[in-house]
Formats: C-alpha cells, sequence, structure tokens
C-alpha cells in the first residue's frame, strides 16, 4: 500500500505533464482539477503518514545507484507545500496562456517532488538539475522584457553550485564503492584525506546556498523574481529556494548525513550570512522602487533566518553548549519552520503584486496611491500578506522568527541587535510600501480600476487563511518539524 | 592462399585512402564516400580477425555496421540534398552560416 | 494536554476563554454581514458594543466568584495548553489579570456606545467596528494570556488594530503616514521585546513551560539561586522596558502617540488612552519580580523613564494646540507616573504594583472621559481640532463641557475626585522610596513638577475651550451630542467621581496577590500636601494666563526665546526620528546598499560573465567550422600521441 502511495506522489505529476498539452481551450480548467485533486492525495498522505518514516527502493539502476526514496517528517511537509503552492499559483493564472505553461508547471512540481524524496545521491542530483529546465522555459517564454538575460544568468549560476556538488558527490560515492545511497555515502567522509573533504564540503555548500539563495550568492534571485510572470514568481520563490532549505537540513548541518564533518568555523560563518542576508537584503528592500523587486529582496531576508538557524546550531554543536540543546531544538524547528511559512507567506506577496500589476499598469510604488478605494479586497489581501511577511504574530512567519531570534541571543549575544535592526528595517519597508501604494489620497492618473479577479483572490485568500491558521495553531506542521530537529541532532 | 596480414594491409589501405579522402575532399559527397570507405576498412578488418579466429560475433557486427553506416549516409546525403535545394551548393568550406 | 494546570477546566476557565474569543469572533462576524448587507453595516455597531458587553459579564462573573480568597495559591488559575515547541498558551488569571480585564471590557464598552453615534454616518463603519472589537479581543487576551509568547501575540494584534485604526481613514495623507510611523515606532519596541524574551527565555527553557507567566513570577528566585547571576535578568528587563517604551510611548519612543490622534476621536480614546498604551504598564506589573531580583539599575531605568517621560511630556503639552494632542501628550506623561511607581519597587517591594495599577485604572476612567467629551466637541465642531478656534462652549454644550471639567479636575488630582486619591499617592510613594534610597530623590521632583506641568495643560485648554467668546463659526453654533454620546460621558464622570472611595480595597484586592499588607507613608505632612499646593499654583496660573488674560502667554514664550523654541518643537525628537533618521540616514544607508548590490555583489557576477565571454571571443576563433582542419589537426595529434608513447615505452 506504501509504495504505490509514493509511486503517486512522485509519478502523478508526470503524468499531469502531458495532459494540459491535448485539452485545448479547457487546460486551464483542467490543470487546476488535476493540481487539486493531487493536493488532496498529499493531504491524505500527510495525515496517514503523519509522524512517519517511509523508507522505499523503487528500483535499483546499478549496484550503489538505486531510487531509493525517504518520506519523512521534514519531506512530508515539504511535497504537500509544493503540492500547494503549485495549486494556488494554477488556480492564479489566468487562463489567456498557452497550454505548454500548465505542463512546465506540473514537469516542475515533478521534479521538486523528486529533490525531496530521493534518499540517493545520485537521483537527488538529477532531480536538482532537472528542476532547471522547466524553470528556464518559464522564464525564459513568458517572462519580462529582461527574459533573456534573467533566464540564463538563472541557469549558469545556480547550475554553476550544481556542478560543485556534483564532484563533492562523485568523490563520496567513490570512497565507498560507488554506493549513493545517503546512508552510505556520508559516512565515507571520514575515509576521504583532508584536502579532498574540504572540497567536499565547498561543493554541498555551493549549491546549497546559491539555491537557497543567501548573500552573497542571491543576485539571481531578485532578477528572476521581477522577470518571471507572476505565477512562475509565485513558485519560484516558494519552493525553488526551499530547494537550498532542503539540503541544508537534510545533508548539510544533518548530524546523520554531513553534519558532524563541518568545521568549527562554518557555524560562525553561516551565522554571519545569515544575518547579513537578513541585514542587507531588508536595507536593499528600502531602496527600490518597483514594488515586485521589494518582495524579491524579502524573500531573500526570509531566507536569512533558515541560514542563522543552522547557523546556531552549528555553532551550539561547535562550542559544546550541549546542557543547551532542549532550547536549540526549538532554533532549529524554527527555521525549518520558515521554509514552509515562507512558501505560504511569499506567493501571497507575489500574487497581490501581481494584481496590482494586471490592474494598473506599473509597479512603481511612486506612480500608485490610495488604490484601496478602487481595490478593497486586494486591499485586504495585501495588507494581510504584508503584515506575515513583516513577521507579524498571529501570521505563520513569527512562530519562525521568534524561534530564531531565542537561539541568536544564545550563539551571539549582543550581535542579535543587528539581526533585530534588520527587523525593524523590514517591518519598515514593508509599511512603507503599504503607504505609498494602498493608503493615502487616490492617484487620479490610474483612472478607474477593477478589483482583483476571482481567480486571483480566491486562492491567496486561502494561502492567508492558511498562514493564519499556522500562526496560531502551528502544532500540525511544527511538530513534524520539532520531530525532525532531533533527526537533525543525530537521532534516528 | 590469402593471409590474415594481406587482408589486413587491404583494410589498412583501405583506411588511408579514406583518411586521405577526407582531408583532400572539398565536396559533400566525396567526404561521405571516404567516410564510407573508412567504416569498410574497420568492417574487412573485424571480418579477418573474425574469421581468424573463428567468431561469428564478429561477422554479425559487421553487419549490423553496415546497417548503421547505411542509416548515417542516408542522413548525410539528406543533409547535402536539403542544402543544395537551399542554393548553397555542397562545397564544404564555403558553408560558414553558423560561424562565430 | 494540559500543562501546568492549577484547576480543571471549568465553567471559569471557559469563561476565561471566552471574554478575549468573543469580541475577536466578532470581527469577522461585523466584517462579512457589514460588507453583505447595509443592515449589517447598521447593526455592526450594536453587534460589536454586545459583544464586548458580553466579555464584560464574563469578566465580572470570573471577578465575583469568590476564587479570589487571600489564600496563596488559592486565589488565581492557570491555563495552559501546548503550542509550538516548548511554548505553550492558555489563560492565566489573578487579581491583577482580571482588574485589567474589567477595566478594560467596560471602558471600550462605553467607548464603543459612543461610538456608535460618533462613527454613525462613516461610509465604512462596519470596518471600524470590527477592528475595534478585535481590538477589544486582542486587548483582552493580553491581560489574560498565560505565556509571554502569546502575550506578545496579543500585543502585536492590538499594535496591529491601532496601525489599522489610526489609519482608518486612508486616503488622509496625514493619517497614512501617522499609521505608518505608529506602527514603525512600536515595531522597534517590540523587537526589542522579542530578544528580551529570547533572554528570559535561555533562562527557563529547561522548565516545560518557559515563558509562562505563572513560571516566571513563581520561578525567578529559584533561577537566580541556580544561575548565580541577575545580570541576565537585568539584561532582559532593560530590552523588555524597550518593548514597554514602544507601546506605552515612554522617552525616547513616545513620538507616535501624538500623530496617533489622526485616527478617529474615539479611536484615540479606546486605544492611545485607556487601554493599548497601558500594555506596557501591565506587561512590568506582570513580570514583576523580574525587575525584583535583577540588578537594580533595571529598576531605576523604569523608575526613571517613567519620572522623566512624565515631566517632559508635561513640558510638550503646555505648548501645543490641538485639543487632541494635549490630551495625548497628557496620556503618555501619566502613564510615566505608573511606570514611575512600578519602579519605585525596587525600594518598596512589589505592593507598589498597586498604587501603579490603581492610576491606571482611574487614569483610564478619566482619559476616555476627557477624550470622549473632546470627541462630542470635535463631531460637533466638524473636526476643528485647533483650540484656539473653539471657545465659549460651555454655554454651547453645557453636559460635555462638565463632563470635560470634571475629567480635568480628576485628571490634575483635585481632591476628592479619584486622581487625587491615584496620583499623589504615587508622589507621596516616591518620596517614601527616596527616605530609603537617596538614588529616588529627582524621581520625586520630577514627578512633583509633572504634577504642576499637568495642572497648566489641562487647565489651559479647559479655559481656552469652554470659556471666553466662540472664536469660529462653528463653535458658535454648537450643541450638545445625542443620548448614546452623552451616557457614556455621564457614567465615566461618575466613575471619575467617586472612584477614590474604592482606594484602599484597591490596594488590598492587589496586594492579595503578593501577600503583602497596603503600605502606610511615614512622610512629613508638608511633602504629602505639596502637590496638591503646586496643582493649586498651577490653577492659578493657568487662570491668569488663559482665563482672565492678566499675562499674555505670547510674551512669555517670546522672551523665553529658545526654550520655547525647544520644547515647541517638541525638543527634536521627531526632528531627529523622522527627518534625520528616517528620512537622511537610513535612505542614504538604503541607497548605499542598493548599489553594492547592483555594482558589486551583482558587478561580480555579470563580471565573471563577461571576463568568459571576451574570452570566447578569441577561443572561438580556433572552430574555423571547416571539418579537414579538424580531422587533419586529430590525426596530427593522434600521431604525436602515438609517437611519444612509442618513445617513452621504447616500443617498435
Amino acid at each position: 500500500m506504501d509504495d504505490i502511495l509514493i509511486y503517486g506522489v512522485l509519478l502523478l505529476p508526470l503524468v499531469f505533464t502531458i495532459i494540459p498539452l491535448f485539452t485545448g481551450k479547457y487546460s486551464k480548467a483542467v490543470s487546476t482539477a488535476l493540481s487539486g485533486l493531487f493536493l488532496l492525495y498529499v493531504l491524505y498522505i500527510f495525515i496517514i503518514e503523519y509522524n512517519r518514516t517511509v523508507y522505499y527502493n523503487m528500483f535499483t539502476m546499478m549496484n550503489g545507484i538505486s531510487f531509493q526514496v525517504l518520506l519523512n517528517s521534514l519531506s512530508i511537509p515539504l511535497v504537500l507545500l509544493v503540492s500547494l503552492v503549485v495549486f494556488i499559483a494554477i488556480s492564479y493564472q489566468n487562463k489567456s496562456i498557452e497550454n505548454s505553461y500548465f505542463s512546465y508547471i506540473f514537469f516542475l512540481e515533478f521534479s521538486l517532488i523528486g529533490v525531496f524524496i530521493s534518499y540517493n545521491l545520485i537521483f537527488f542530483y538529477i532531480f536538482w538539475e532537472l528542476v532547471l529546465i522547466p524553470s528556464y522555459f518559464m522564464l525564459g517564454r513568458w517572462g519580462g522584457p529582461r527574459r533573456d538575460y534573467t533566464s540564463l544568468k538563472f541557469l549558469i549560476y545556480t547550475h554553476v553550485g550544481s556542478v560543485f556538488m556534483l564532484i563533492s558527490i562523485f568523490i563520496l560515492g567513490w570512497k565507498d564503492g560507488f554506493n549513493f545511497s545517503y546512508s552510505a555515502a556520508f559516512p565515507a567522509i571520514q575515509n576521504i584525506p583532508e584536502s579532498l573533504k574540504g572540497i567536499v564540503i565547498l561543493g554541498f555548500f555551493l549549491a546549497f546556498f546559491i539555491k537557497l539563495p543567501s548573500f552573497p550568492f542571491h543576485t539571481w534571485a531578485p532578477d528572476v523574481y521581477v522577470e518571471s510572470p507572476t505565477t512562475s514568481s509565485m513558485i519560484f520563490s516558494g519552493l525553488l529556494s526551499k530547494m537550498g532549505a532542503f539540503g541544508i537540513f537534510a545533508i548539510f548541518i544533518n548530524k546523520n548525513a554531513m553534519g558532524s564533518y563541518l568545521p568549527s568555523w562554518m557555524g560562525i560563518l553561516m551565522i554571519i550570512l545569515g544575518l547579513t542576508s537578513i541585514v542587507y537584503s531588508a536595507l536593499v528592500a528600502l531602496a527600490q522602487k518597483d514594488l515586485k523587486k521589494m518582495v524579491a529582496y524579502a524573500s531573500i531576508g526570509h531566507m536569512g533566518f533558515i541560514t542563522l538557524s543552522a547557523g546556531v546550531f552549528v555553532y551550539a554543536m561547535a562550542n559544546n553548549l550541549t546542557s543547551y540543546m532542549d532550547g536549540i531544538k526549538l532554533v532549529l524547528a524554527g527555521g525549518l519552520f520558515m521554509i514552509f511559512a515562507h512558501g505560504i507567506i511569499i506567493p501571497i506577496l507575489f500574487g497581490s503584486v501581481g494584481s496590482v500589476e494586471r490592474s494598473t499598469g506599473t509597479r512603481a510604488m511612486n506612480d500608485l496611491g490610495g488604490i484601496t478605494k478602487m481595490m478593497p479586497n486586494l486591499a485586504f489581501i495585501m495588507v494581510g500578506g504584508f503584515l506575515a511577511s513583516l513577521g507579524l504574530p498571529g501570521f505563520a512567519g513569527f512562530i519562525s522568527e521568534f524561534s530564531v531570534v531565542v537561539g541568536t541571543w544564545i550563539a551571539i549575544g549582543f550581535w542579535a541587535f543587528l539581526l533585530i535592526f534588520g527587523m525593524v528595517v523590514a517591518a519598515s519597508y514593508h509599511i512603507w510600501a503599504l503607504q505609498k501604494t494602498l493608503f493615502g489620497p487616490y492617484n487620479n492618473y490610474l483612472g478607474k480600476i477593477g478589483d482583483m479577479l476571482s481567480n486571483e483572490l480566491w486562492p491567496l485568500l486561502l494561502l492567508l487563511i492558511i498562514a493564519f491558521i499556522l500562526g496560531v495553531y502551528p502544532y500540525p506542521i511544527y511538530h513534524l518539524f520539532y520531530s525532525y530537529s532531533g533527526i537533525i541532532m543525530g537521532g534516528v | 592462399m590469402i593471409q590474415l596480414w594481406m587482408v589486413l594491409f587491404l583494410s589498412t589501405l583501405y583506411f588511408s585512402i579514406g583518411i586521405m579522402g577526407i582531408l583532400v575532399a572539398r565536396g559533400g559527397i566525396k567526404l561521405l564516400m571516404s567516410v564510407e570507405i573508412i567504416i569498410n576498412a574497420a568492417n574487412i578488418n573485424i571480418l579477418a580477425w573474425a574469421l581468424n579466429i573463428n567468431d561469428s560475433n564478429g561477422i554479425f557486427f559487421v553487419l549490423l555496421s553496415i546497417a548503421i553506416a547505411a542509416a548515417e549516409s542516408v542522413i548525410g546525403f539528406a543533409i547535402l540534398v536539403s542544402l543544395h535545394r537551399k542554393g548553397k551548393g555542397i562545397n564544404l568550406a564555403k558553408l560558414t552560416d553558423l560561424r562565430w | 494536554m494540559v500543562i501546568n494546570s492549577l484547576i480543571n477546566i471549568n465553567q471559569y476557565v471557559i469563561a476565561a476563554f471566552l471574554i478575549f474569543l468573543v469580541p475577536v469572533i466578532m470581527f469577522p462576524l461585523i466584517l462579512l454581514i457589514g460588507k453583505f448587507s447595509e443592515t449589517g453595516k447598521r447593526i455592526s455597531g450594536i453587534l460589536a458594543t454586545t459583544g464586548i458587553f458580553i466579555s464584560f459579564i464574563l469578566s465580572w462573573f470570573i471577578y465575583s466568584n469568590g476564587t479570589f480568597s487571600f489564600n496563596p495559591g488559592d486565589y488565581y488559575f492557570n491555563f495552559e495548553f501546548p503550542w509550538f515547541g516548548n511554548i505553550t498558551w492558555g489563560v492565566f488569571v489573578d487579581p491583577l489579570a482580571i482588574t485589567m480585564a474589567l477595566m478594560v471590557s467596560g471602558v471600550s464598552f462605553l467607548i464603543h456606545m459612543f461610538a456608535i453615534g460618533y462613527m454613525g454616518k462613516d461610509p465604512n463603519k462596519h470596518v471600524y467596528f470590527a477592528e475595534t472589537s478585535l481590538f477589544t479581543g486582542g486587548m483582552l487576551g493580553l491581560v489574560l494570556s498565560a505565556n509571554l509568547v502569546m502575550f506578545f501575540l496579543f500585543w502585536e494584534l492590538v499594535g496591529l488594530c491601532s496601525y489599522l485604526l489610526i489609519g482608518f481613514w486612508y486616503f488622509k495623507p496625514n493619517a497614512a503616514s501617522a499609521a505608518k510611523k505608529a506602527f514603525i515606532v512600536t515595531r522597534v519596541g517590540d523587537v526589542l521585546l522579542i530578544l528580551g524574551l529570547a533572554v528570559l527565555y535561555w533562562m527557563t527553557f529547561s522548565s516545560n513551560d518557559p515563558l509562562s507567566i505563572y513560571n516566571l513570577n513563581t520561578q525567578i528566585p529559584l533561577i537566580i539561586s541556580r544561575m548565580h547571576s541577575n545580570l541576565d535578568l537585568a539584561i532582559a528587563g532593560a530590552l523588555i522596558l524597550g518593548g514597554v517604551a514602544g507601546k506605552s510611548s515612554q522617552f525616547p519612543l513616545h513620538v507616535w502617540i501624538p500623530d496617533a490622534m489622526e485616527g478617529p476621536t474615539t479611536v484615540s480614546a479606546l486605544i492611545h488612552a485607556a487601554t493599548m498604551v497601558t500594555a506596557g504598564i501591565y506587561l512590568v506589573a506582570r513580570i514583576y519580580p523580574i525587575y525584583l531580583y535583577a540588578l537594580p539599575w533595571a529598576g531605576l531605568l523604569v523608575l526613571y523613564m517613567g519620572a522623566f517621560t512624565a515631566f517632559l511630556a508635561g513640558t510638550i503639552g503646555i505648548v501645543v494646540n490641538d485639543v487632541k494632542r494635549i490630551l495625548a501628550y497628557s496620556t503618555i506623561s501619566q502613564l510615566g507616573y505608573m511606570l514611575a511607581a512600578l519602579g519605585v519597587g525596587i525600594v518598596l517591594g512589589e505592593s507598589t504594583v498597586g498604587y501603579s495599577l490603581y492610576h491606571l485604572v482611574v487614569h483610564a476612567f478619566l482619559k476616555a472621559l476627557l477624550f470622549l467629551s473632546a470627541g462630542s466637541i470635535l463631531f460637533m465642531l466638524l473636526d476643528v481640532r485647533d483650540i484656539r478656534k473653539m471657545g465659549g462652549l460651555w454655554k454651547k454644550m453645557p453636559i460635555t463641557i462638565s463632563a470635560m471639567f470634571i475629567g480635568a479636575l480628576t485628571l490634575i488630582g483635585f481632591p476628592p475626585l479619584a486622581g487625587y486619591f491615584s496620583k499623589d499617592a504615587i508622589i507621596s510613594l516616591s518620596y517614601y522610596g527616596y527616605l530609603h534610597n537617596t538614588a529616588l530623590f529627582w524621581a520625586w521632583f520630577l514627578l512633583l513638577i509633572g504634577a504642576f506641568l499637568t495642572t497648566v495643560y489641562t487647565f489651559r485648554m479647559f479655559f481656552v475651550v469652554a470659556l471666553g467668546k466662540p472664536k469660529s463659526y462653528a463653535a458658535e453654533n454648537a450643541k450638545d451630542p445625542p443620548w448614546v454620546m452623552i451616557i457614556p460621558l455621564i457614567v465615566l464622570s461618575g466613575l471619575s467621581i467617586i472612584y477614590g472611595l474604592f482606594q484602599t480595597d484597591f490596594y488590598n484586592f492587589f496586594n492579595g496577590v503578593y501577600q503583602m499588607t497596603t503600605m502606610h507613608f511615614d512622610i512629613p505632612w508638608y511633602i504629602e500636601w505639596l502637590p496638591f499646593i503646586l496643582v493649586l499654583f498651577g490653577l492659578l496660573v493657568a487662570y491668569l494666563f488663559y482665563a482672565s488674560y492678566k499675562l499674555n502667554p505670547d510674551t512669555v514664550a517670546r522672551k523665553s526665546g529658545i526654550f520655547y523654541r525647544i520644547v515647541k518643537n517638541k525638543y527634536y525628537l521627531d526632528v531627529l526620528f523622522t527627518n534625520i533618521i528616517a528620512e537622511r540616514f537610513m535612505v542614504i544607508l538604503a541607497k548605499l546598499f542598493y548599489a553594492i548590490d547592483k555594482y558589486v555583489v551583482d558587478g561580480i557576477v555579470n563580471g565573471v560573465g563577461i571576463i568568459f565571454r571576451i574570452l570566447s571571443e578569441y577561443f572561438r576563433k580556433i572552430q574555423t567550422g571547416i571539418v579537414q582542419y579538424y580531422a587533419a589537426i586529430m590525426l596530427a595529434g593522434l600521431i604525436a600521441i602515438l609517437i611519444t608513447v612509442f618513445i617513452l615505452i621504447g616500443g617498435i
């Protein structure tokens, strides 16, 4: 029973890939229905496999390279997130777009799920790279005016990181007789020479931190998020960056994988990168005049919390803060929860900005103003999304931000003031943007504009409600991550 | 009696002719012919050794090779024909559309 | 699963949850029915008022059930559920919490009733009532929270409601920018508070409900003895005080409240005078053991922040002309008194919490009264807020101005009104503290001067508004508002007059928390009466300047020159925060970082790309596209390799 379910998780999106091509003008409706059904299917698995670990060897390609699948308390919520965001994005998309767009989305969903459930480094890598193909086309074909430059930059930049990871994977696999399974490949680090160990760690580090994206490897992200069509932005920011986060938690700092072999300064480095990401992206976002670009930098800022929480854990391990482990668990769970929270919240922001752009024809904050008058529904969604994004309690983001701030204090003491400075600046630009676009007197040059369309309103409202529910009752997701943080610490 | 070295010599001769053809040919047809000659040289070589050690695998492999060579030359001719139709001629040195 | 509950679930626990859930549930209800029907819009005010009345009844139910006997361990209940990680949520009820709940729901009920009249003609009034209802629910949740993280959730929820309600008339540019300012300034305090919670978390993380208020109130001495240091506690206290400064608008984060007066007056009365701004005071009282057991400088910080703010805001109040802003500065000043009373506790023990809270409750009544009467005036004068355009209103709207008169007398602490018992007690308290610890002298002095300043600005406002001749067309045609707005004024006036009777009872009810008896100050009689003498003197000054016009305030202003300019410009703090930090420094910093991002970080990335492109420009020339060349080179290479290999292995 279990294995059939797992086949479905992976293969259904692949089957869905071809369906929209043959459904003519109904492709949007069909895609929405399919992704909705798939969401329900994943939800069913989420419930029956709640807080359980399912391991399954799907097929063996050759000795050591077999398609092993692991569903655990990290990958199941991520698969749920993928199917949710894909469903939201497809529902949001207006139906005038070509059918193949939906195919690409389903293919992206397939590859993302593959990344999250593979338990073999070779397949992990294959899916990791497979993600680039649909994203490249979604960006390159339907993107904004600078799409050629951006799609190439995106492809090359993230591919450079992946190639380094491939080298690391090969070093690991070769050392242990071509066995690329997680359980066999990572213990091999002990046997390789010191110089190669550095290369292995560097390879994974680059791949994950470029994909996250973390400062200073973040510059592809604003371009990509801004140039993509709205639904692609929702998927890219909501899901693609989660691959990096997944890699960090499941591989990079995980005591069962690479965590035990990290150099002692890695914790400090990650804390610095995380803090810098938060403060830096907040300041850069403050300078933006383009609403969508501002949201893109906000997204990078959120990723800083993930780096920070992972860094606190590595730091605590290196500095032997073992008596604090109960609290460190909360910090890790906070970072993990940020994956989910950010995945839900950032599509709301991109979606509402997309609606503003569709309705008014501009994204420049200075050209907008007082549009609450014309778009009350949009104002509701946008205020909700922005407040959730700046970490207001009552929304999912707060739960993780609080957990991470708690951890920062134990690791770096008064340097945490940098973090809260970043949080204040983040609040400022969010509120500033709201004031400039939604409030104040109506800018009459915009003429008479309509409110959000219903296909834009309902998906975003659903996300907002989920963000709210997870903000006041995070238990179903948070509990999984809390138990997964035990695994990161070396438990089984 | 035909010795093995004779056949191998023939094969080498063919091969050299083919290489020479590739190096000096200007036209596409000649080039394709040269490629065929080289493949044939290889086939003869394989056949000679197969008969020498009495292994029928070699014979079948040569058959496979011939089939593939045929397919390959078909594709090659198709390209040349379509080039010719476009009025660009089949002088290989002058086909520089995709260069730089 | 229930953690650490002293009682089983019973009707009181359910009532405690319902106290804050009922108004919160009203929020979507009112919003939806108001959006889809006109009738819904009309009854939205009644719905919100009813919801809050239910909360008030439930609070009274818990208050009067007799659970609060003075047996230790019997007078409160604590009920917690797991929330996330090892953080819990739930309700914690003790005299402190239930007092606040009664005050918040009661005052909020009266203000909502007033708002039915005040907001009656607004096309979006369902949004208004939904938001104020949510605010009241948030505030009640805040006072009943069992855990500081849950407390923080409601703390931000009320901040959010404040933001939304200040910007309720979003089309007014001033309102939009005031809302923004309020949010960002309080956010500065809030992140400090989060950090304070982080520090506290690491002191209590090993228990099964870290940061629970029950834990913090009972375990702090144990923690201190375990850690052998109270420095962390002092740091936590100072950081939390940052949050208090933001929410309760203490120096230097007080700058947002005066701007927040752009919102509807009922919002100012409810949020920025009576309830939300007292949340900071409540927080300090709620986790008072932290300050009690920390290094003394944390408590002194509380004391001097309060005392200095009381003084500073009083001086600004004298020179402001906007009727609502005068009241706003008055609020800031009175909050300073409450905080100072808490600060004295480090010398005199935790029973000073009662003094602070008593002033808090009295202040809620009188400030709601003052704001509502100001609201009635603005309602009738079509939102003219400058006191110089009013005048002679006592004859035009006698009930309103009489209520304002009672509020003003209560505010300055004129015996035998409630303010006398609450405020003068705090001044005496600080002097009594000074007798124990000389570090408190300046606090007493600042509070004493504050009492004088309070009188001057209050009666300056009152005389200019009520006496003389009407100075505008609108003032000439003013009359009393409808009954729905008058009733709350009368109720609040009554409370302001008689609440002084309950002073001792209040202290006793409170001190039950800490098993302490009410203090009797042993201070000289002339010190005890000094505040009242200053009040009389202040009345005289205000009368001479603003009622009889024997002295001209403008001449004094001109003569005092630079001092007047400094005070008039609010000590240049607004200029510093808004014009220098926010608009210059931050904008330049942001532009600088954007430039770095664009030209350095991204520049390196693009630079690498460009380098490869330039290199490829050269290297691509090797690829001539002529296959024969490739073949020839390949052949030559092959021959070369073969020869090399043969030479190396010595073959042939």
